[in-house]
């Protein structure tokens, strides 16, 4: 966290989230940083995409490398799930360490870990292309027992053979189910693969759908079809539905169903974090419907 | 249920994310090119996942 305005702003966010926060701490120069980052983003409408770009300039997090945190003193009173992501491993050379170094305190510590590919090309492009991610990525993923990620992710992430059949269209899932005898076959220790399958129709109408791979069986939510207000944050909202329903116990099926619907609830809310309750989740993944509730 | 995985039944924390936190500038549907005003939205998306604790729960 850098101290400046834009660090205290994204700090009094996080504490309105609820979120307790671990922070590393910059000191700000008040010219170049270390800066948070900004994402430039408009929503598009109908025929017209959102448009989006980045300013990861001299990004404080960027900075961020093994060593930074105290992984045993964090995990000292236990941890039951533990995340990251690729967007943040491929940030500088010494943000994929990190994430390395935590994921394997992680699992000493006891945690399920899990990690959303989220594959950039753009930002490993600046830190040694594809090959140099697949090696990077890897060092991450070999204790890591669950991961999101679509055919892209696992192809250009963790270097897994492309498609061998053709997909009917983006909501048929035969492709991704497809690689994961290979992913199991790379990362055998990987006990979940899970993403959503998205047909974008207009910036403001998706057909949209989940499926996952769960210790040897397939499941899948159904499609529905989205209005959607703000599209950015709905993977996110997927992998925090699953991973929900993961840790309370769920049945399969449904927790893919709760990631399914806790990520169309998400593309209705301006903004990227959750406004959504856990009764509009669950009526949403049992079926629910539009109709108003009085 | 397992799914394959040893989930702890408790812990002092229950889901901890590492990632970069970000501001997303939004000017709705006006392009930046011609926008003259935007929202602050705090994002990132390990930050995203973890916040679904304090709505979800």
């Amino acid at each position: 966290m850098s101290s400046y305005p834009i660090g205290d702003l994204i700090a009094e966010r996080v504490r309105a989230m609820g979120v307790k926060p671990f922070y590393k701490h910059f000191q700000h120069n008040g010219v170049t940083g270390p800066n948070m980052a900004t994402v430039y983003s408009d929503q598009g409408f109908g025929v017209r995409a959102p448009v989006v770009f980045y300013n990861r300039c001299n990004e404080a997090a960027a900075q961020l490398k093994p060593g930074d945190f105290d992984w045993p003193r964090i995990f000292s009173g236990g941890v039951r799930w533990v995340h990251s992501g690729g967007i943040f491993a491929a940030l500088s050379p010494t943000t994929a360490p990190l994430a390395a170094e935590m994921m394997k305190a992680a699992k000493a510590a006891g945690a399920i870990t899990s990690f959303d590919l989220n594959f950039r090309e753009k930002l490993w492009k600046i830190h040694g292309g594809n090959e140099r991610a697949v090696e990077t990525i890897a060092t991450i993923v070999e204790n890591v027992d669950v991961l999101v990620g679509n055919e892209e992710d696992l192809q250009k992430g963790l270097g897994i053979p492309g498609p061998e059949v053709a997909a009917k269209s983006k909501l048929d899932p035969s492709v991704f189910f497809g690689m994961i005898d290979n992913v199991v076959k790379k990362h055998s220790h990987v006990k979940v693969v899970a993403t959503t399958l998205r047909e974008v129709h207009s910036t403001n109408r998706h057909s949209w759908s989940a499926v996952a791979w769960i210790d040897g069986k397939t499941y899948s939510a159904p499609t529905a079809e989205l209005d959607v207000l703000d599209r950015v944050g709905g993977g996110d909202g997927f992998a925090a539905g699953f991973i929900y329903g993961l840790l309370t116990g769920e049945g399969p099926e449904d927790a893919v169903k709760l990631g399914w619907a806790h990520g169309a609830l998400l593309t209705t809310f301006p903004g990227d974090t959750t406004m959504a309750t856990i009764d509009q989740v669950r009526a949403f993944a049992k079926g629910g419907s539009a109709r108003i509730q009085r | 249920m397992s799914y394959g995985l040893n989930i702890l039944e408790a812990a002092e924390l229950d889901f901890l994310s590492l990632g970069a936190l970000v501001h997303r500038l939004d000017p709705g549907i006006i392009p930046f090119r011609k926008a003259t005003e935007c929202k602050i939205h705090v994002s990132g998306g390990e930050f995203n996942v973890a916040a679904w604790r304090i709505v979800l729960a």
